[in-house]
């Protein structure tokens, strides 16, 4: 283990194994903000127990990618990365049955993170009004997209469309050559994954003061502001000054990344320091000295020439040579890494990133691990995404009682 | 109950520009009390970038720094001197969280490593931040928020569906990369704060940009590691994968299901090349993506922006305007959330801040304080935390050690 030499040697007490150990989430969320959210916490030891519809399941059960591209709820990549480490069991919460169990479950939980829209909250008798009745410890976490107040608050909204409305799609592609083109959003589910992110944060926050004074609280996440505390100058700028900045082409440079022989690399030369190293890197030792591209704002006129003389001399390199020699002389570079460069990437492997975790449906597969790594409280063991249902007889007959022949009554009736 | 949640918890923040700050200033803004450690004279370099207030470049007027540091109190501290680096772990005593963004190497140079500070304070959560992690061949390597944002493969999928294949790959806008980061270490060191009110045992968290970037594209990584495919920013046909232009912006519209995309031509009034054979399932929909998309953005053009939003809406289907800046300081949600605060800065005047995304039912978020001028709690922390005398302080001051 790489980050063994930072361990403790010997704990002054005892250590639980991970951070969160004894923190007990229940998860009521679909899709991906929410299943993150508490993915991070179960990564970090929490007892995440997730909440699923009989029958049909989690909605990322149905996403792509799946292994070999066979479509089956149990091996769709999506579901499988979002739920590591959780319990799964499978309930009906639109039948009193149903809302009267996960009550009980709530009644033993420290934490209860759901996405539902405020109304169905409401229809369902899951509000933090009623919740708090039967545990006053409890820390509530509803993530929707506006918030549970405001004039959107029961609005619909997936990440596509959170993206755009939290301000970010409108600076895309930022530095574009065609101003006329459609704004875009980031790739992959990036607006949702923040989203998660910064419920999780704000329910461990929440959770950290629930222990110091036995309080618990609700905590309201929207996903707009969450994208909008992300692009906070161009939103700060506007409430600053009335700017509003857009994708389009602005003057700057090394702005956008230049292409290689094999691929694209992203060079940065920051500061008088950097300059004068970076122009003797590329071959124009005589930049370093003139006295017309001597400070950040006479290069910033200048930036279209020395752009255009970058790419041409970029275009002669590897990508990966030029990174590691940009490093060798203490310059800012990175190249733009492709899935296929980051899975074959020495640091990463040296950190240890990807973790195999067996399930018995999708088989052995290389899942991302931590971007973080606890000295005294590493995660050690992975368990794989539940089936669905998977842990009904754990949870149902081990944490609230019930006889196994309740089960299979639960379970004729589709509750469970 | 506390007045914030994060009331008690002390942290000593020795980073600078976007993603330490960031993660602290999280913190601070959950009720932490945050000191941030600047380096007499030049301070944080993020007081150099602007947007500056009128576009007066000045040190205490940048927007990105008064963003970043709000909340938080301000010292000056050479801690590349000795007697800096002396006054600094004094400081570590007293703090439960040390958030750190220098290169490994340097911390060792400067003899601030984890297993040296533990050993004056056994409690401590210290968090590094760096680049690409402290171990694996490139833990040293510098790279900010332009060059990350790329190795950790999301530049490569940017921008989406573009029409221009052979176009540079580009990054998402803003300092979004380095928010993230930020934002991922502050869970982490959370994390370690719980586990050490419940264990009163410290510890050393390791937080590697570039793996933060790479778990948030999740799936073009996983694809890869698992099955070979690089997925790239290609353009794919595909259901409204990009916003369609009305009159005065764009709309990004969803119809996912078989029934949202019933709503969705109902909403549109039924119209007759809807009906077509090969748009009657989704996945159907999915591969003609390119043949239905010009039909909707011909019909979007007609639709003011916020106006086809609200209807769309009231048919239960996903949308959201394609926000500016100014169309997001304007929302009646954003008003109604009381999302901007206003604060009050010495230099810089009244300013309206974004707050926390999240509302605490119980332990409101607060703006409290403004980002702090260079050195402005000197006197509170050094004289008041550590008992320096005022004369010494100005002794200090002299030597250009704070």
């Amino acid at each position: 283990m790489a980050l063994a030499k930072f361990c403790p040697r010997k704990p002054i007490i005892h250590m639980p194994d991970q951070a969160l150990d004894h923190l007990k989430v229940l998860e009521f969320c679909n899709f991906v903000c929410g299943p993150y959210c508490t993915k991070l916490l179960a990564d970090l030891g929490a007892e995440v127990i997730k909440v699923e519809p009989p029958g049909v399941g989690d909605g990322s059960r149905r996403r792509g990618p799946f292994l070999n591209d066979i479509p089956h709820t149990e091996r769709s990549g999506l579901f499988l990365y979002l739920n590591t480490n959780k319990l799964g069991i499978t309930l009906d919460v639109k039948t009193r049955t149903g809302q009267s169990i996960l009550k009980e479950l709530i009644k033993q939980t420290d934490i209860f993170v759901e996405d539902n829209l405020p109304e169905t909250t409401a229809e369902l008798g899951l509000t933090y009004a009623e919740l708090k009745k039967i545990n006053p410890h409890l820390v509530m976490t509803s993530i929707t997209p506006f918030g549970q107040i405001g004039p959107y608050r029961n609005y619909k909204a997936f990440e596509l469309n959170s993206v755009h409305a939290g301000g970010e799609g409108y600076m895309m592609p930022i530095e574009s050559t065609f101003p006329t083109r459609e704004p875009v959003k980031g790739g992959g589910l990036v607006g949702d994954c923040m989203c998660g992110l910064s419920a999780s944060l704000a329910t461990l926050a929440a959770s950290y003061d629930m222990k110091a004074t036995g309080m618990g609280q609700h905590v309201d996440v929207s996903k707009q502001d969450v994208l909008m505390t992300m692009v906070g100058l161009e939103v700060a700028m506007f409430t600053y000054s009335g700017t509003v900045r857009t994708r389009h082409k602005r003057k700057a440079m090394l702005a956008a990344p230049k292409e290689c022989q094999d691929g694209y690399i992203m060079m940065s030369a920051f500061g008088d320091r950097d300059w004068q190293v970076f122009a003797r890197f590329i071959g124009k030792d005589s930049w370093a000295e003139e006295e017309r591209l001597n400070t950040s704002m006479k290069r910033w006129e200048n930036s279209d020439e020395i752009d255009q003389y970058v790419e041409t001399w970029a275009k002669k390199h590897k990508k990966d040579d030029l990174f590691h020699n940009l490093q060798a002389n203490a310059l800012a570079g990175a190249p733009v890494n492709t899935s296929e460069d980051l899975v074959k990437s020495p640091q990463l492997e040296a950190r240890g990133f990807f973790v195999e975790i067996d399930h018995p449906k999708a088989g052995k597969l290389n899942y991302p691990s931590f971007s973080y790594n606890l000295s005294g409280t590493p995660c050690n063991t992975w368990r794989a995404a539940p089936l669905l249902g998977q842990h009904n007889e754990f949870v149902y007959c081990g944490r609230l009682g019930y006889d196994k022949q309740a089960l299979v009554k639960m379970f004729e009736a589709g509750v469970i | 109950m506390s007045e914030q949640a994060l009331d008690h918890l002390k942290v000593l923040e020795l980073c600078n520009f976007v993603c330490g700050p960031y993660c602290s200033k999280l913190l601070a803004d959950l009720g932490a009390e945050v000191i941030k450690v600047e380096p007499p004279r030049v301070g944080d370099e993020a007081r150099k970038r602007g947007p500056f207030l009128n576009d007066i470049p000045h040190p205490e007027r940048s927007g990105l720094f008064l963003y970043l540091n709000t909340n938080k109190s301000g010292i000056t501290l050479d801690i590349k001197t000795t007697k800096g680096r002396g006054i600094l772990k004094e400081l570590i005593k007293k703090a439960n969280i040390l958030v750190e963004d220098n290169p490994p190497k340097v911390m060792k140079e400067l003899g601030l490593t984890y297993r040296e500070l533990k050993k004056i304070n056994p409690r401590l959560v210290m968090t590094s931040i760096t680049p690409f992690g402290q171990t694996g061949p490139y833990r040293d390597y510098k790279a900010y928020e332009m060059n990350l944002h790329h190795a950790g493969g999301e530049g490569y999928l940017l921008p989406t569906q573009s029409p221009d294949l052979t176009r540079e790959p580009v990054k998402a806008g803003g300092l979004v990369g380095d928010c993230i980061c930020g934002l991922s270490s502050a869970i982490a060191t959370l994390a370690a704060a719980y586990n050490l009110n419940e264990t009163g045992v410290g510890q050393y968290i390791d937080a590697s940009k570039q793996d933060v970037l790479m778990t948030m594209v999740l799936l073009e990584i996983a694809m890869y590691a698992n099955m070979g495919i690089v997925r790239n920013r290609l353009e794919r046909p595909l259901l409204m994968p990009i916003p369609m232009e009305c009159q005065d912006g764009y709309i990004m519209i969803s119809a996912l299901t078989d029934r949202e995309w019933q709503d969705l031509v109902k909403f549109m009034g039924n119209p007759s090349w809807a009906s077509d054979e090969m748009f009657s399932h989704w996945l159907l929909r999915q591969t003609n993506g390119d043949k239905i998309n010009p039909h909707i953005g011909e019909w979007a053009k007609h639709y003011k922006k916020e106006k086809l939003f609200q209807q769309l809406q009231e048919n239960t289907l996903a949308a959201a305007p394609v926000n500016t800046s100014e169309d997001l300081v304007h929302s009646a949600q954003m008003e109604a959330r009381g999302f901007f605060a206003e604060v009050e800065h010495p230099e810089a005047g009244k300013l309206r801040h974004p707050r926390v995304p999240y509302k605490f039912s119980e332990t409101p978020s607060k703006v409290k304080r403004a980002a702090p001028l260079l050195g402005q709690h000197n006197e509170s922390v050094y004289c008041g935390w550590l008992g320096y005398s005022k004369e010494e302080l100005v002794k200090l001051k002299e030597s250009g050690i704070v």
